[in-house]
């Protein structure tokens, strides 16, 4: 066996580290999304700006990479003192940029709702709340759901760069071990597998609900 | 005091007027159909009688209640007195038939949910779809469509009904069904107001024909009247009939 | 520590823009060998027999629901084990065009869908081989069909190439990174490169928009 019993405790440690930054990261990308896109179509008369503010940030943390936000986040938080770890800053940085996509999914999803069911929930006076949670969004769902665990995919994937910041992920495992002075290759197969055995299910699920879903 | 009596009604976009002090009346259970040329007015008009459209000026009397078209609870009273029923139905697809009628009076109205259900059920029986009642609408008919949509208005219990273009989505069977059904609806007393391009259904169903052109009132008359040849009215009437056969 | 100070940052702007170039070749040549690769994968997907097949499936799956840090990392500590001494440059480079294949390959595929059956057989009726049928119809027409998702892809990969610093490549973010551990101002570079990556995208995405446009009146 190639592997010692602390590698594999390593192995362990660093996978559980993954999963948590992509969970933790991608509730938090679920929560600024939905703030996000409540933001981009308020319509609130004493706060204007709000629309603008949304949609710039949007805009702009879609065009910043990841990795000069995480840099940036991290020696920001040491700068002004703020005692969250490399974890949190690792799980902010993902929060702050999956929301911006998510954000772009959810209002896409609702825009593939017709003005018709729009107008229809307002003709029965629906109130807001019910016009949102009976009519637009479980039609909304349906295009938001699979593009939104697709990106979760891509979560995953972007907590490998956690390790910049002194995380000890799944990517950062493999290279303490191949710097051991353990063999590259068998190493990075496992770490690849690893990953994969934790993103290929939800790329499967994301595939299997955009047909179950899919309008006939 | 008639029954509706719909006044003074103008709504702008910008520098464009699109309705401009528009105004009809009608009796209780009578049928108005509000026909014109295309962008002459008659669907935002509709709309502005449920408030899906805001309106600069504009009073509605209904069943003795008095609503302002301008003030900023308009859409809220309006929607307490009148139901539309769409072109496209615009049903709730990812629920049963059943929800789409129960869901505005229990969320809304606060009725108990067996006591909507039951009264759901027996409109649903009396338009001939009972059965459909726990299928999802994508798997009915244009027709049946139509139908869920006309209960689903009726649930809301209204002074007014409002339909946009009934027999557009239709095939000639179902336009003389919904026809027999508006007549039915008008003699329980039922008040309804359609926009339409179908000419001969207009002709045998109102009771009341305004011609609306470019945002305004040309004419207005009972049916009667407007069916004498050289009446406005009919001369319109007959040109759509015209264009129509040619199409 | 208190208070910003993008003065020293300001003062090595020019050794920090030297970067966005590398930036731009980086991700330039690995999307160009990248969509190369990709033509070959997409070929075997679409006209392979099973093994074949199977194998271009697979290559794609596993790249795309892995990270590309990882699969750098990988070739970057096994190549020595074969012998090869690669500069970490070309790592990365190999790294992002392998990477890159596998998306770009996908997207090719959902182009292919929009190529009408007709197309491939009038081309069939027309005599054409299966190379010219491949060269002349199918690519093209899924080229153009997917064209946003393609230069999408680039203005990813743009960003992706940041990734290059860790291995100590001196495109924009490694510039930033040096800048920012011998100045101590960190955060004031990292604000600064942001911006810079942030109008670097706006200045592609309009670039490629006026390519598509002048492409797409050609025809």
């Amino acid at each position: 066996m190639v592997f010692s019993v602390y590698d594999i405790a390593l192995f362990e440690h660093a996978v559980l580290h993954t999963a948590i930054l992509s969970l933790a990261g991608g509730l938090l990308g679920v929560a600024g999304g939905i703030a996000l896109t409540a933001m981009r179509l308020s319509t609130v008369r004493w706060l204007p700006g709000l629309g603008l503010v949304g949609a710039a940030y949007v805009q702009i943390m879609r065009r910043i990479p990841f990795i000069v936000t995480l840099y940036g986040l991290f020696f920001l938080a040491g700068a002004l003192g703020a005692d969250i770890g490399a974890m949190g800053v690792a799980i902010g940085a993902i929060g702050l940029i999956a929301s911006a996509y998510l954000s772009e999914i959810i209002l896409g999803g609702i825009r593939t709702v017709g003005p018709e069911q729009f107008d229809s929930a307002l003709a029965l006076d629906l109130p807001v709340w019910a016009r949102w949670r009976h009519v637009v969004l479980p039609q909304a769902m349906r295009a938001i759901l699979p593009p939104a665990i697709g990106y979760l995919v891509l979560f995953i994937k972007d907590t490998a760069l956690a390790s910049q910041i002194g995380v000890v992920e799944l990517s950062q495992a493999g290279v303490i071990l191949s710097s051991r002075g353990l063999p590259a290759t068998p190493v990075f197969i496992v770490v690849l597998s690893l990953y994969f055995a934790l993103s290929y299910p939800l790329t499967r699920l994301s595939r299997a609900l955009e047909k179950r879903l899919a309008l006939s | 005091m008639p029954y509706l009596d719909v006044s003074n009604v103008s709504v702008r976009q910008g520098r464009k007027e699109i309705l401009g002090n528009v105004g009809f009346q009608a009796g209780r259970g009578e049928i108005v159909s509000l026909i014109g040329p295309s962008g002459s007015g008659k669907t935002t008009m509709l709309r502005a009688l449920i408030g899906l459209q805001g309106a600069q000026s504009g009073t509605v009397t209904v069943d003795g209640r008095w609503i302002d078209l301008s003030a900023p609870n308009a859409a809220a009273s309006l929607r307490h007195k009148a139901a539309i029923v769409f072109q496209n139905f615009g049903l709730f697809d990812h629920m049963s038939v059943l929800r789409n009628l129960t869901l505005a009076p229990t969320l809304v109205h606060k009725r108990p949910g067996d006591e909507a259900e039951k009264e759901a059920r027996t409109l649903l029986k009396r338009l001939g779809i009972e059965d459909k009642a726990k299928l999802s609408p994508r798997e009915l008919s244009g027709g049946q469509k139509q139908r869920v949509a006309i209960a689903r208005a009726l649930m809301q219990r209204p002074a007014l009904l409002l339909l946009d273009e009934p027999t557009s989505a239709l095939d000639p069977a179902r336009v003389r069904e919904v026809g027999h059904l508006m007549q039915d609806l008008a003699a329980e007393g039922m008040t309804i107001i359609q926009v339409s391009h179908a000419m001969q259904a207009v002709r045998s169903l109102s009771s009341r024909i305004i011609l609306l052109q470019e945002g305004r009132v040309i004419h207005a008359a009972d049916s009667a009247d407007a069916a004498t040849p050289d009446h406005p009215i009919a001369r319109f009437m007959n040109s759509q009939d015209a264009q129509d056969n040619m199409a | 520590m208190s208070g910003l100070d993008f003065h020293p940052v300001m003062l090595k702007l020019p050794f920090l823009l030297g970067g966005v170039g590398t930036t731009m070749l980086l991700a330039g040549i690995s999307f160009a060998l990248g969509l190369l690769l990709a033509v070959v994968l997409v070929i075997m997907r679409v006209d392979g027999r099973g093994p074949v097949k199977r194998l271009s499936v697979i290559y794609g799956t596993a790249l795309t629901n892995t990270p590309q840090l990882s699969q750098i990392f990988a070739l970057f500590y096994s190549l020595p084990l074969f012998g090869m001494t690669v500069s970490p440059f070309i790592s990365v480079l190999t790294g992002m065009a392998l990477n890159a294949a596998a998306y770009l390959a996908e997207i090719l595929a959902t182009g292919l869908r929009t190529v009408p059956h007709a197309y491939h057989d009038a081309a069939l009726t027309l005599g054409m081989n299966r190379f010219q049928i491949w060269t002349r119809v199918l690519l093209p027409h899924a080229g153009r069909a997917m064209y946003p998702a393609l230069s999408n892809h680039f203005q990813i990969m743009i960003l992706g190439s940041s990734m290059a610093s860790i291995f100590g490549v001196e495109d924009l973010t490694g510039r930033a990174y040096d800048i920012g551990t011998s100045s101590f101002r960190i955060v004031e570079v990292m604000s600064v490169t942001a911006g810079l990556y942030i109008i670097l995208s706006f200045v592609l995405g309009g670039l490629l928009a006026l390519l598509h446009h002048l492409v797409e009146r050609r025809v």
